[in-house]
């Protein structure tokens, strides 16, 4: 950041150098180049839509619906989407969670578990779905299932890997306080993972958000943006699937950024002990 | 004085007993320590004076020897003990007074009587207006400060310090040992303090034990005889400081001519 001689430049020169406005005029720059390039090359755009008519089709989404196509289609979507997402999500980091902290505690489960998550770790999510599919056919289920298997295993490690890197005078700190191991556990374990614990959770809620679109995409029947994006496909209507990409990133920004930001303002930053930059 | 509150009887600690790399790190410690008094252990880095401090907190065992507290072995660490280390190991979660309140919430403390012994130590420690600071925001000094509030908070019978005031820089390092002195004089706690400053070890203690090179044995005991408040520039204290000194060199000298094989510190 350059704030120390903000004051002496004009307006455009700070953006132009980096504040908090750049993101946004990144983006709205990225839009203008890319609605040049639709007009000016007379692409077919049923390829290649021009962003303003994404936008315009965006819109018509969210809004009451026209013949065949139901009222607030968008938003339907959306719902199921971010439904499907929460309940893998909550799952996955209840049960992880816990693995994580137990492996952490305990070396031989560690020794035996690590190899095995280490493997399943390096697997991409998506190469899961076939096999999901087969044990649970298509629908939401199958779509949170992907969403768990997609965002355990960062939660899982990172929770192991807190557990270890307490340091050991911590423990003895709370030991010559006379906490036993339970309390050990509750009073300090579990405050001196949090850092890890919110950096896991951070990483597993970018790649839930990842899997419940591309679950969507192969598994869902009815609702979804993942689904509405490849539904849309069939009848080559090209402004919606780039309208569901928009919302998939826009989404996606706004999990990360805003809900985790919130989070780690009130927690590591304010302990000074955040590791958001080392993951 | 008079009660004898710790007794380190030939203590001996190996690391890797049997093994290739063992390590002898204490060959022979006998000691002493009365109820109330304040002992610095000193002696060369990597000598195993704080292995000896962790032995009486119970954290590490003696491999051969009798170590006891009021006359039992220790068997572990408990609340008995309060402990300082030198990197403050503060919660860095919990603001001050609850990082003080500490080993009273683990008694099962009422809140109230939390809160009174907190603010009775918060201004013993002079940190009135931090109580709902976070660690990260303070300096050195005043973590540290925090750590020996939180280690008296549960009222210890013994305090043990590991360098406790070996990061801090020189002037708030000479107010921390005026603090301590004052602290130890209203508590009277018996108080174990391991340091390789001969200046921290004369202006605190009232008897230093220098410690020799690897494997350690107590090579003297001097008995500081001096009034506080201490003065670096008093006569007498610059006699006990050459007479340490000059016994600590010859150690120190053996730990620089003899490779070291694992840190103290691990």
């Amino acid at each position: 950041m350059s704030q120390s001689i903000a004051g002496t430049e004009s307006p455009f020169t700070a953006i132009l150098l980096g504040n908090r406005w750049t993101p946004i005029a990144a983006i709205l720059l990225f839009g203008v180049i890319w609605e040049l390039a639709v007009r000016l090359s007379g692409v077919n755009a049923l390829l290649m839509p021009a962003p303003s008519a994404v936008l315009v089709r965006l819109f018509e989404m969210m809004g009451p619906g026209k013949g065949a196509t139901p009222d607030f289609l968008l938003l339907r979507h959306i719902g199921m989407t971010l439904f499907a997402l929460l309940a893998g999500f909550v799952l996955a980091a209840m049960v992880s969670s816990a693995i994580g902290l137990i492996m952490g505690m305990n070396r031989t489960v560690y020794a035996w578990l690590n190899p095995i998550i280490s493997m399943f770790m390096v697997i991409p999510n998506i190469a899961f779905v076939p096999v999901i599919i087969l044990w649970m056919g298509l629908g939401i289920n199958t779509v949170i299932v992907v969403v768990v298997t997609g965002s355990c295993f960062p939660i899982i490690y990172t929770a192991a890997a807190g557990v270890q890197s307490v340091p050991q005078r911590m423990i003895w700190a709370a030991q010559t306080a006379g906490a036993s191991r339970w309390q050990i556990l509750t009073t300090v374990l579990l405050g001196a993972t949090m850092p890890y614990l919110i950096a896991g959770h951070k990483l597993a809620l970018g790649r839930a958000w990842r899997a419940v679109i591309a679950g969507e995409i192969f598994a869902s029947t009815a609702y979804g943006v993942g689904f509405m994006i490849f539904d849309a496909r069939t009848f080559l209507d090209s402004e919606a699937m780039f309208a569901g990409l928009i919302v998939v990133g826009l989404i996606g920004v706004t999990l990360e950024r805003v809900l985790f930001g919130y989070i780690e303002r009130r927690t590591v930053i304010r302990w000074g002990v955040s590791t958001s930059k080392d993951l | 004085m008079g009660q004898i509150k710790i007794s380190a009887n030939n203590i001996e600690k190996r690391f890797n007993p049997g093994a290739p790399n063992e390590v002898v790190a204490i060959e022979d410690i006998d000691l002493d320590i009365e109820e109330g008094e304040f002992i610095s252990l000193l002696g060369p880095s990597g000598c195993g004076k704080s292995t000896f401090l962790f032995m009486v907190g119970g954290f590490e065992k003696p491999t051969a020897g009798a170590l006891t507290l009021n006359g039992s072995p220790i068997e572990g660490p408990g609340a008995n003990r309060g402990i300082v280390f030198q990197e403050y190991v503060l919660f860095p979660w919990q603001v001050v007074s609850k990082n003080i309140a500490y080993g009273l919430r683990i008694a099962g403390v009422s809140e109230a009587e939390q809160h009174r012994r907190v603010s009775e130590l918060i201004s013993m420690i002079g940190l009135q207006g931090f109580e709902d600071a976070y660690p990260e925001s303070l300096s050195g000094g005043m973590k540290q400060r925090v750590a020996i509030a939180r280690a008296l908070a549960y009222d210890p019978e013994i305090l043990l310090m590991d360098e406790p005031f070996g990061a801090l820089d020189a002037q708030t390092r000479s107010r921390m040992i005026k603090d301590l002195t004052r602290i130890h004089q209203t508590t009277h706690k018996t108080t174990l303090f391991v340091t390789h400053s001969v200046e921290e070890a004369i202006l605190l203690s009232d008897r230093v034990a220098l410690f020799s090179a690897r494997p350690a044995r107590i090579k003297e005991v001097f008995d500081i005889d001096l009034p506080h408040p201490r003065s670096v520039t008093d006569g007498k204290f610059v006699h006990y400081e050459k007479l340490i000194l000059e016994s600590l060199e010859e150690e120190v000298a053996k730990t620089i001519s003899a490779p070291s094989r694992v840190n103290e510190k691990s």
